[in-house]
């Protein structure tokens, strides 16, 4: 009688591992599809769509499935929260953000990063020092070679007025920074203002013409985004100042790049956001996979564009996107 | 051998019918995995290769079609240009064109110096300082005389704020209704290319791009990195390729040429995932198939126990109770597989004859004793110790003082052997004297009817006899054989070593004995005055020594008799005997 039942038992055992052995063999093929979100600071500049392209790149080449939503406008941080929150809700396994408040969204990252959500800051970074990485332009840096280049052009004085974005946005504060670190250097150099406008090419160009109004000595307007490049090119268009005011500009589109060949613009800073797109859903796949250690920083290289390397063919490939 | 004997003991056999079990599954299934996977790597590259290799020809072949269109259009719209009579109608031309070809960015008219002279209108401006015309390159153009140049995907940049990937394809043009005009350019989108050769996926994470001739990347999907140096992309690796494919440090190339090896198509895909993926696949369905096979192999072990260890383990306890109890153990066959019945019933065979065995024992022991202790009381028998007295007696009252103290000598020692230690075998040098006393006395006694003499071997004195052996032989003979004899008798004891067996002949030349006598005297025991008798001393040499050796009788009436008896030579006590 024992000897039956211990048979059974046996039986029942074996059954058992059996069914638990199929499961588990068929939960580890059909692992689960990586999911990442990337919050972009708003999805309709050129700029953003470059990191969409590359994330697109990146989430075909790894096969994970990427949702890419950003804010209404660049200073539009609640939408931006909002979105995190929404990943968060969705399980998501990475968010991968272009923070447009470097302070407002660190506790909703922080509630994040303690559920396990891998979280990678792309072009502007936050304050909350639990991200995974960061991926961008060395900000600093290029600042330092916009400061370059404008000293380049200009070999008497340089006045200078500043044209910046968003003060709480921590490119346009480390830009600056770097620009004003390397002019500190400079002799023949005068800071003579700095305007701050929100991120928008109207605003940018009312701001560009009262700047030039208050300050008729200017000579070298810097600008540090896309919008306020801009701003300054239509105003410099407008006023018919190409030839008298050097111009060194950030991030590349169609018109920003017109104005290249027009002169409004004397150097244009292009960034990579492709690479950054690309690069933030390796890098979080690195770490959700645990497969490597993440340096704190990742920087992405920018390219110094003029009027006479535009059209070279490998700065082509860099310089204009590929409209899908 | 000893650590080995010590490893096992203690184990039981199921236990080891387990153990060999699933040792031999997990063996046939590591070794056949091992095999397998070797085996089937090679198989697994070779799919790659193959599967990328239609990928990248499938790609080639898409963009072969495209370009095959590009050129097609082209051609049409120059026939329908030559044969159109006026600019008007040519512009107009050029308009519908650009406004229905969703693929189409420019469609352009140069003259020889690179000047636009018509354009299809697409509601852009041209831009009035350019730069760079990258649409136009007249040493292309013209070095294709006859056909159709293509330009390396590039921006297009004539139009104001407006920057598209183009692919340029140029051809020569002769139109009467336009004056200088030379080539007809059609820019077309290169984002139906690009976005194509984007979204082509090889293998886990293969990607697709486009060289030239040269090698040099025309397309990439992360050219913006590449020139940046974030991704490096060997080009070099690809001009050495042998035959348009290899694997190189676990990379597969496929190199697939699209319209006569201007663009070639390169597809990269990774074989160590694509292997390691496969084996992590083979390992788990491997481990599937050992976990179930181990379990498969506890239950056979188990099944197996219960038919073939559970009955030698009843078998084994059935022994035990046997040992313990050997009397009045019964044992019934058990059913199981065959050697496990036959054993079963061996053993119950066995169980019969052992207790068969040991009844005999017991039986031959009574036996022995039983003859022991008439062989001894024969020798106290009253007859002959009161008529060899009555003899001494008889010599003392006549005065044959020397005769009477031979034969008070004679019977003291032939008493003496009696109280020899108790013990059951003797020297034959000392059953011989036995003998001789015997005969001493009985000589006197029967004044002198018979005669007798001994022919000993030297060698056979020193082994071992039962006592009392030839006495009850020479006493057969006197009583049977000469006793009754009117003539003088004779009786001729020979004793010799034949081999390994002891040869004693007792030969008198008495009456001798019918076959009738001879078989009676074999096999009744006698009693009286006749001693002990020949039966006596046969028993106990078959009990001793076995069937094969005993006491034979031949004998012919009025010629005499011979006893012979016939045991094996051996020196030493009763145990060693019994050790042998």
């Amino acid at each position: 009688m024992t000897c039956l039942k211990s048979k059974k038992l046996w039986l029942v055992m074996a059954c058992f591992s059996l069914a638990i052995t199929l499961m588990a063999c068929s939960a580890s093929v059909s692992h689960e599809q990586v999911y990442i979100a990337v919050i972009p600071k708003q999805g309709k500049s050129s700029f953003f769509r470059e990191v969409a392209s590359g994330v697109n790149t990146a989430a075909t080449e790894y096969g994970v499935r990427t949702t890419f939503e950003g804010a209404q406008n660049e200073e539009d941080y609640e939408t931006q929260n909002s979105l995190i929150k929404r990943a968060i809700h969705a399980n998501a396994d990475a968010i991968v953000i272009s923070a447009i408040d470097e302070n407002k969204s660190n506790e909703l990252l922080e509630e994040a990063v303690s559920k396990g959500i891998v979280v990678i800051t792309i072009d502007s970074g936050v304050t909350y020092d639990g991200i995974s990485q960061h991926i961008g332009t060395d900000n600093k840096e290029s600042g330092r070679i916009a400061a370059k280049e404008l000293c380049s052009m200009e070999p008497g004085q340089l006045n200078i007025g500043i044209v910046n974005f968003e003060k709480h946005t921590k490119n346009a504060i480390e830009r600056e920074a770097g620009f004003m670190e390397q002019m500190e250097k400079e002799s023949s150099v005068r800071i003579m203002d700095s305007v701050s406008t929100v991120s928008n090419a109207s605003e940018a160009a009312d701001a560009t013409k009262e700047l030039l109004e208050q300050n008729p000595t200017i000579n070298a307007i810097v600008a540090f985004n896309e919008y306020t490049s801009l701003g300054v090119g239509y105003m410099i268009r407008e006023m018919n100042r190409q030839d008298d005011i050097h111009v060194v500009a950030f991030d590349n589109n169609a018109e920003s790049i017109g104005m290249i060949e027009n002169n409004e613009i004397d150097r244009l800073i292009v960034q990579n956001p492709f690479a950054m797109g690309y690069l933030a859903i390796e890098s979080a796949l690195k770490e959700i996979e645990k497969r490597d250690t993440l340096t704190p920083e990742q920087f992405t290289e920018v390219l110094v564009v003029s009027r006479s390397n535009l059209y070279e063919y490998e700065n082509q490939k860099f310089v204009f996107p590929f409209e899908d | 051998m000893k650590r080995l004997r010590f490893k096992w003991s203690g184990i039981s056999l199921q236990m080891v019918i387990t153990a060999v079990m699933i040792g031999l599954s997990f063996a046939i299934i590591v070794s056949l995995s091992t095999f397998f996977i070797n085996a089937h790597i090679e198989n697994i590259e070779e799919g790659a290769l193959r599967n990328s290799q239609q990928v990248v020809m499938q790609t080639a072949t898409s963009i072969d079609q495209i370009k095959a269109q590009m050129e097609s259009r082209v051609k049409k719209v120059r026939s329908e240009i030559e044969h159109m009579q006026n600019q008007e109608e040519i512009q107009h031309y050029l308009n519908i064109f650009n406004d229905l070809e969703d693929d189409v960015e420019g469609v352009f008219i140069y003259d020889d110096s690179g000047d636009v002279l018509l354009h299809g209108d697409n509601g852009k401006n041209l831009k009035t300082n350019m730069v760079e015309n990258l649409s136009f390159d007249d040493v292309l153009f013209v070095n294709s005389q006859n056909g159709i140049a293509i330009m390396r995907p590039h921006v297009e940049s004539i139009f104001e704020n407006y920057y598209p990937w183009v692919v340029t394809l140029g051809i020569r043009l002769d139109s009467d209704a336009i004056a200088n005009s030379r080539y007809l350019v059609i820019d077309y989108k290169f984002s139906g290319i690009s976005s194509y050769v984007d979204n082509i996926g090889v293998g886990q994470r293969g990607y697709c791009f486009v060289v030239d001739d040269n090698n040099n990347i025309v397309y990439h999907p992360k050219q913006r990195m590449i020139n940046s140096g974030v991704v490096k992309e060997n080009t070099s690796t690809i001009s050495k390729l042998e035959g348009n494919e290899g694997i190189v440090d676990g990379t597969i190339y496929v190199k697939e040429a699209v319209d006569n090896g201007q663009w070639n198509i390169v597809g990269v895909s990774y074989v160590n995932e694509l292997i390691a993926e496969q084996v992590k696949d083979f390992q788990l369905y491997v481990s599937i198939v050992a976990f179930v096979s181990i379990l498969i192999s506890i239950i056979l072990s188990m099944i197996v126990a219960t038919k073939v260890s559970g009955p030698i383990k009843r078998l084994v306890h059935a022994m035990k109770d046997f040992e313990s109890n050997v009397d009045s153990y019964s044992y019934e066959p058990q059913g199981g597989v065959v050697e496990i019945k036959s054993l079963s019933t061996s053993f119950s065979k066995m169980v019969i004859i052992i207790r068969n065995l040991i009844k005999q024992a017991k039986e031959e022991e009574v036996t022995l004793r039983k003859t022991e202790m008439k062989a001894l009381e024969s020798q106290i028998n009253p007859h002959f110790l009161y008529n060899t007295l009555d003899s001494i007696q008889w010599m003392c009252e006549q005065g044959k003082m020397d005769e009477a103290v031979d034969m008070v000598g004679a019977l003291a020692k032939l008493f003496r052997i009696s109280i020899n230690k108790g013990k059951q075998l003797i020297p034959i040098r000392e059953e011989i004297d036995h003998a001789m006393h015997y005969l001493i006395i009985q000589k006197y006694r029967y004044r002198d009817q018979f005669t007798y003499d001994f022919d000993i071997d030297e060698q056979a004195l020193d082994y071992y006899t039962n006592k009392i052996t030839i006495q009850p032989i020479l006493e057969n003979a006197i009583y049977h054989g000469i006793d009754r004899m009117i003539d003088e008798g004779h009786i001729q004891v020979n004793v010799r070593l034949e081999e390994e067996t002891i040869v004693i002949e007792v030969i008198d030349n008495g009456l001798g004995m019918s076959q009738e006598q001879i078989v009676s005297i074999l096999s009744k025991d006698q009693h009286g005055k006749n001693g002990i008798g020949l039966k006596n001393v046969n028993d106990r040499i078959k009990i001793y020594f076995g069937d094969s050796y005993g006491v034979y009788v031949e004998s012919e009436l009025d010629e005499g008799t011979k006893v012979t008896i016939r045991f094996p030579a051996f020196k030493g006590e009763e145990d060693d005997l019994f050790e042998k």
